[in-house]
C-alpha cells in the first residue's frame, strides 16, 4: 500500500516496472539537462560566464555517460543536480519554469533509492503526479487569468510572435490577421479578438484539454487514450512554443502511465532528439524550430 | 535519513510543488508577481506585456512632474529596475531605485517614479496602461 493513499490515483506500478521507468527516466533527463547545458553554453559564447557555462556542459555530460554504469546512478544524478542548482543560481529570476521543474525531478531522484520497493514505487507515482498537476495548473491559470474565452490571449500573442501566427493564421480570416500583425503595442491598441468562431473554439480548447487531460490521467480505464492525447496535446503546443526541453520531460512523464515497455522504446527516439537538439545547437542544423 | 522519512520528506516537496501555483496565481494578482515566472505554470496564460519605469523631478506637493529632470545617464538604472520590477512586482518597491538617483544627482531633492504596467482591458480588449506612483524626498 502506498502512502498517501492519494498517490495511488495515478496508478501504482510493482517494484520492477517502477525500476525499469526510474532508469530510462533517469538516464532521459541527465542527457536532456546535458544537451541543454551545451545549447545554452554556445549561445552564450563569447559573452562573460562562459566558462562557467562550459564547465557546467562539461560535468552535466560525465554524470550523462556515468548514470549508464551501474551504481552510478545516484552519483550522476547528484552532480546533475549540482549543475542545475549552480545554472540556476546564476541566472536567478530570470531562470526558464523548466528549471525549477528539473530540480524538483533531481530532488526526487535523489532523495529515493530505487532499491528500495516501497521507495521506487512512490517514485514513479510522484513523477506522473507533477506530469498531472503541471498540466492542470496550466489549465487553471488560464482559466482564472480569463484571457482565452475570447482568445486575447491568442490574439495578442499573434502580433508578436511569428511562430505564433503561422500556426494561427489558418484559423481566422485574411483580413483578421492583417489586422492584429499591424497592432503594436501602445495604449488603444487592439481589439485583442478575433471574428472567427474556429479560432475561438481552439482558444477554449487549450484550457479545456489542459483541465481534462489530467483527469483522464487519473482513470485507469482512460489511460492508454489520455497518454496518447497528452502526447498530440504537447506536440501541438512545442509546433507554437518550441520549447523542446521542457515538451521531452513532459512526453517521458506522459510515457511513463503505460507500461515500462513504452518508455524503454521510446527512449531511443528520445536520444535520437536530443541529437538533432544538440547538432543545431552547434550550428550543424539550422535553428529555425527550436526556442 | 531512513525510508519512512525520505517518503516524508518527498511527500512534502511533492505537497508543496502542487499546491504552489495556487500561492503563485495570488501573488501575482495582488502583489504583481511575474506570471511567466518562478514556475507558477501561468506561461501562455497572460500577454507578456513589457513593464516601463520613469522617473521625474518633483517641485512641490502640486507641481507637475519634469520628466526631462533625470538624465540619460540614469536611463540604465531605470531599465534594470524595470526588469526586476517586472519579476517580483510590488514585492520591489523602488526605494533603492529612488536612493540610487539621489546620490547621482544631487540637485533632485523630490523625486517621482511611476512604474506603468500593461494589460489588456477584459471590457474593451484593448491595451490599457495602469500607473502607480511612487513619491521620494531626499
Amino acid at each position: 500500500m502506498i502512502r498517501p493513499g492519494w498517490l495511488a490515483r495515478v496508478g501504482i506500478d510493482d517494484p520492477a516496472a517502477a525500476r525499469t521507468k526510474t532508469a530510462v527516466l533517469r538516464s532521459f533527463l541527465l542527457a536532456l539537462i546535458a544537451v541543454e547545458a551545451w545549447e545554452r553554453s554556445v549561445r552564450l559564447g563569447g559573452v562573460a560566464g562562459t566558462g562557467l557555462a562550459v564547465a557546467l556542459a562539461g560535468v552535466a555530460t560525465i554524470a550523462a555517460a556515468m548514470v549508464w554504469r551501474p551504481g552510478l546512478g545516484l552519483v550522476a544524478t547528484g552532480l546533475t543536480a549540482a549543475v542545475v542548482a549552480i545554472d540556476f543560481a546564476s541566472q536567478f529570476p530570470a531562470n526558464p519554469n523548466h528549471q525549477y521543474f528539473q530540480l524538483v525531478l533531481l530532488a526526487l531522484l535523489i532523495l529515493l533509492r530505487e532499491d528500495r520497493d516501497e521507495e521506487v514505487v512512490w517514485l514513479t507515482a510522484a513523477l506522473r503526479w507533477l506530469l498531472v498537476g503541471g498540466l492542470f495548473h496550466a489549465g487553471l491559470q488560464k482559466l482564472l487569468y480569463g484571457h482565452y474565452f475570447d482568445g486575447e490571449f491568442l490574439a495578442y500573442t499573434i502580433t508578436q510572435n511569428d511562430r505564433f501566427a503561422m500556426v494561427l493564421e489558418p484559423l481566422m480570416p485574411a483580413a483578421e490577421f492583417e489586422r492584429l500583425r499591424s497592432l503594436g503595442i501602445r495604449e488603444g491598441a487592439g481589439p485583442f479578438r478575433v471574428d472567427s468562431l474556429a479560432f475561438a473554439v481552439f482558444s477554449n480548447l487549450a484550457y479545456l484539454a489542459e483541465l481534462v487531460l489530467p483527469a483522464m490521467l487519473l482513470l485507469p480505464g482512460m489511460r492508454r487514450l489520455a497518454v496518447a492525447c497528452t502526447l498530440a496535446y504537447f506536440v501541438a503546443i512545442e509546433a507554437a512554443a518550441r520549447e523542446l526541453f521542457f515538451g521531452g520531460i513532459m512526453a517521458a512523464l506522459a510515457l511513463s502511465f503505460g507500461p515500462p515497455a513504452w518508455l524503454s522504446r521510446a527512449r531511443p527516439w528520445g536520444f535520437a532528439g536530443l541529437g538533432v537538439l544538440l547538432a543545431t545547437s552547434f550550428g550543424l542544423l539550422p535553428r529555425w524550430f527550436f526556442s | 535519513m531512513s525510508g519512512p522519512l525520505r517518503i516524508r520528506v518527498a511527500t512534502g516537496l511533492l505537497v508543496a510543488v502542487l499546491l504552489w501555483p495556487l500561492a503563485h496565481h495570488a501573488l501575482a494578482r495582488n502583489l504583481e508577481l511575474d506570471p511567466w515566472a518562478f514556475f507558477g505554470f501561468a506561461m501562455y496564460s497572460v500577454p507578456n506585456l513589457k513593464l516601463n519605469v520613469r522617473a521625474a523631478a518633483l517641485a512641490g506637493p502640486d507641481a507637475e512632474p519634469d520628466w526631462n529632470a533625470v538624465p540619460v545617464s540614469s536611463y540604465a538604472l531605470l531599465r534594470e529596475y524595470a526588469e526586476a520590477r517586472a519579476r517580483f512586482g510590488r514585492l520591489l518597491p523602488p526605494d533603492g531605485l529612488a536612493a540610487q538617483l539621489f546620490e547621482k544627482h544631487p540637485e533632485l531633492t523630490e523625486l517621482l517614479i511611476r512604474v506603468r504596467r500593461w494589460r489588456i482591458s477584459p471590457e474593451s480588449s484593448r491595451l490599457e496602461p495602469s500607473d502607480r506612483d511612487y513619491r521620494y524626498r531626499r
